[in-house]
């Protein structure tokens, strides 16, 4: 079992999500943007951050770079449904920003998991 | 010799505003006409009875008349041009005419003499003043059509440029008529039937066929006014717009398009998102029930749509330039070259093939599979478009060169059914086909447009019906310039950054920008090359991957160093190639090693 930080602004997505990882009787916390998403982070014991990129207040892009600053070893999984900064994909960013793993949307839910419970093991 | 009567004579030196003498076989004046009198500021009589010498001086009648009097007396007309003077008056040309005849019931011969100054376009415009030159200058050398017609339209007059606009040659000037040039266009024929005295009007973007075929836009405005002969006739100018209308329209197409790529890039992401939340849903229900039940098998056609949802959206994204394009330098003509191949493998019996290639200066940036897709997807519409008559689908590249770019020009044009004007601004709009439901997504078009447009390109089409469509790519030519480096100022400090793969070098770049410092990417040998040459007094460090740290590369950095050029050289190792290890390079004090992968925290570590 894991505490898992779920950020995601889509209620329907972050729901499966949810569903699908306390199935795997994994612990969830859930915000839906990137500064709900930092307060959780810092009064919770989290192995893992999936976040979503593209999202209101603060976005996935600069809540990885604040999670790296509080946490620098803290697991990080990116999801997008596309999109660009610049002339550069966002999951690019994230990754070259050091998220451990990028997902695009719509993503196979089996490999997700799989990762997910790759990166949050103690 | 003709005979010519006192009365026929009388008649020709009374009513002509040339000089007009007569001169019998003494070589003596006759008589003289009034201008005559008044050019030599003389009397008639003072005059009759003169040889031409006394007038003209001895020389002159020497050299310019007495032969052709001569001649003429024994029966020749003669015409000639010559410069006399005459005294008092400025020097001048004049056309000259002896016509020789015969005083009725008499054997005396004479010469009729008429003597014209000819007048040069200079002197034309130096004798009118004021508002006749003016509006006679305006009328020559303004680029417009300057007319007058009347109500069916019949051209009266027109000046030189009217022609030029509506390409109408010398010889088909006459019997002009408006009515046969416009096209659908009826305005300005209603305005001349209907319209009355006094009354002006303009009518813009009127569209025209010139007497070529070609189809052009014009602005006319014009006044009606009264004829007696003509009733009505309206004088106006015309103007050529055709320039302006097209730009006007590509500029409403293109701004068409990025609305509609902002829309569909927005729809794209969050379709994305909740098409996961469907295939997540559907891939539990499926763990739950099991394989070989009967819900198992709804949930996993579920999934299979949700994937030719995906296929559609990720089209949906090329086109609104939200899908990367994995870019790298290369030849444009060797993706051309790869697509004809491909496409001849599919080439129908009655299409014939074509190609022009010119040879082209510099590579192109771009995603190589992405670009074989839109030639591709061009070349597949001409073939279709052909599928009936059969044609000749001709491809051709070519360079082009404007004040400071150059451009790779493609065009792949096909003699079919050319595409309806109707449409022709909306081909490439997503989901937009002229296809049967299920033999196109309406989305290639769309595709291609994005991806040129990502790569700083144009696409665009000309169609005629039933003539076939040309399709005509403008891609940016790579050239280094120098000129593209700033001067460096106030900041954390500049990076030259060299490396092949252009997506991590553009994302680290823009993280290290925000940071403050001045990236300049290089991804090419020459880039690099050039950069270390001429530019490397602006670098502080250098990252540069080790498989384009070659030998050359690497003396010229030696050689810098050695010109005590100062700056940190930080290489990065994918494997054991590039740079050697013993080279002098690698034991200066400012050199650094990085494995590849590569991170931004790797190159903050190694910054000043």
């Amino acid at each position: 079992m894991a505490g898992i930080l779920l950020v995601e602004d889509n209620d329907d997505l972050r729901t499966m999500l949810k569903d699908a990882l306390e199935k795997r009787r994994h612990y969830i916390i859930e915000a839906s943007n990137g500064r709900e998403a930092l307060s959780k982070f810092k009064s919770s014991a989290t192995d893992l951050v999936i976040t979503d990129l593209l999202m209101p207040e603060q976005d996935g892009i600069g809540l990885i770079m604040e999670l790296r600053k509080v946490q620098p070893e803290i697991k990080i999984i990116a999801i997008s449904g596309g999109g660009k900064i610049g002339p550069s994909n966002y999951l690019d960013v994230a990754k070259t920003l050091g998220a451990d793993a990028v997902f695009p949307k719509p993503f196979n839910l089996k490999s997700f998991i799989e990762e997910v419970e790759r990166l949050a093991v103690r | 010799m003709p005979e010519l009567s006192q009365e026929i004579l009388n008649h020709l030196l009374d009513n002509s505003d040339s000089m007009i003498s007569i001169i019998d076989d003494e070589m003596r004046y006759v008589t003289v006409n009034e201008p005559f009198c008044r050019s030599f500021n003389m009397q008639r009589n003072e005059l009759v009875g003169k040889c031409p010498a006394d007038l003209w001086g001895e020389d002159t009648y020497r050299e310019k008349i007495r032969n052709n009097i001569e001649k003429s007396l024994s029966g020749e007309t003669v015409r000639y041009r010559a410069y006399f003077d005459i005294s008092g008056s400025p020097g001048r040309y004049y056309d000259v005419t002896y016509k020789p005849f015969k005083s009725p019931g008499t054997n005396i011969n004479y010469a009729i003499i008429e003597t014209k100054g000819v007048k040069f376009e200079k002197e034309i415009s130096e004798s009118n003043t004021g508002r006749d030159l003016k509006y006679e200058y305006m009328e020559k050398y303004l680029p417009f059509g300057v007319f007058s017609c009347d109500r069916d339209g019949m051209i009266l007059e027109a000046n030189e440029t009217f022609f030029t606009i509506l390409e109408v040659g010398a010889y088909d000037r006459e019997d002009l008529n408006f009515n046969d040039l416009l096209r659908t266009d009826r305005r300005f024929s209603d305005y001349l039937r209907s319209g009355k005295a006094g009354e002006t009007a303009a009518f813009s973007k009127m569209q025209m066929l010139t007497s070529q075929g070609r189809e052009i836009y014009v602005r006319i405005s014009s006044h009606n006014r009264k004829d007696e002969q003509y009733g009505i006739i309206a004088d106006g100018i015309l103007e050529d717009v055709t320039r302006e209308v097209l730009l006007e329209r590509r500029l409403q197409q293109s701004q068409r398009l990025e609305t509609l790529g902002t829309l569909s890039g927005g729809v794209a992401h969050d379709f994305n998102t909740i098409l996961n939340t469907i295939s997540g849903y559907a891939e539990m229900t499926m763990e739950e029930v099991g394989r070989g039940t009967q819900v198992y098998e709804y949930m996993s056609r579920l999934r299979s749509a949700v994937n030719k949802a995906v296929s559609i959206i990720n089209q949906m994204m090329v086109f609104s330039k939200q899908m990367d394009q994995h870019m790298v330098s290369l030849e444009i003509d060797k993706i051309i070259r790869e697509a004809v191949e491909f496409i001849k493998l599919s080439l129908p019996e009655n299409v014939k093939l074509k190609t022009l290639y010119k040879k082209i200066e510099g590579s192109i940036h771009a995603d190589p599979l992405q670009l074989f897709r839109v030639f591709l997807n061009i070349m597949t519409n001409a073939l279709h478009a052909m599928e009936d008559g059969g044609g000749t689908m001709t491809i051709s590249l070519s360079e082009s060169k404007t004040d400071d770019r150059s451009f790779a020009d493609i065009s792949i044009a096909d003699t079919g059914t050319g595409i309806d004007p109707s449409i022709t601004d909306r081909i490439f709009e997503p989901f937009f086909t002229t296809k049967e439901a299920n033999k196109g997504t309406g989305m290639g078009l769309a595709v291609s447009h994005g991806i040129i447009s990502g790569i700083g390109g144009e696409i665009n089409v000309e169609s005629n019906p039933g003539e076939g469509s040309v399709f005509t790519l403008r891609i940016p030519l790579k050239k280094m310039d120098s000129k593209s480096f700033n001067t460096p100022d106030e900041h954390a400090g500049n990076i030259f950054f060299a490396h092949d793969n252009l997506h991590l070098s553009r994302t680290l770049s823009m993280a290290l920008e925000q940071m403050g410092y001045r990236v300049i990417l290089l991804n090419s040998m020459s880039d690099i090359e050039n950069a270390i040459s001429y530019q490397l007094s602006d670098c502080d460090t250098l990252f540069i991957v080790n498989k384009f740290a070659d030998t050359k590369i690497c003396d010229i950095l030696e050689r810098k160093q050695n010109e005590g050029m100062s700056f940190r050289l930080c290489l990065i190792k994918d494997k054991d190639t590039g740079i050697d290890k013993v080279s002098p390079l690698t034991k200066n004090r400012n050199f650094a090693l990085i494995k590849e992968p590569l991170t931004l925290k790797d190159i903050l570590s190694h910054l000043y």
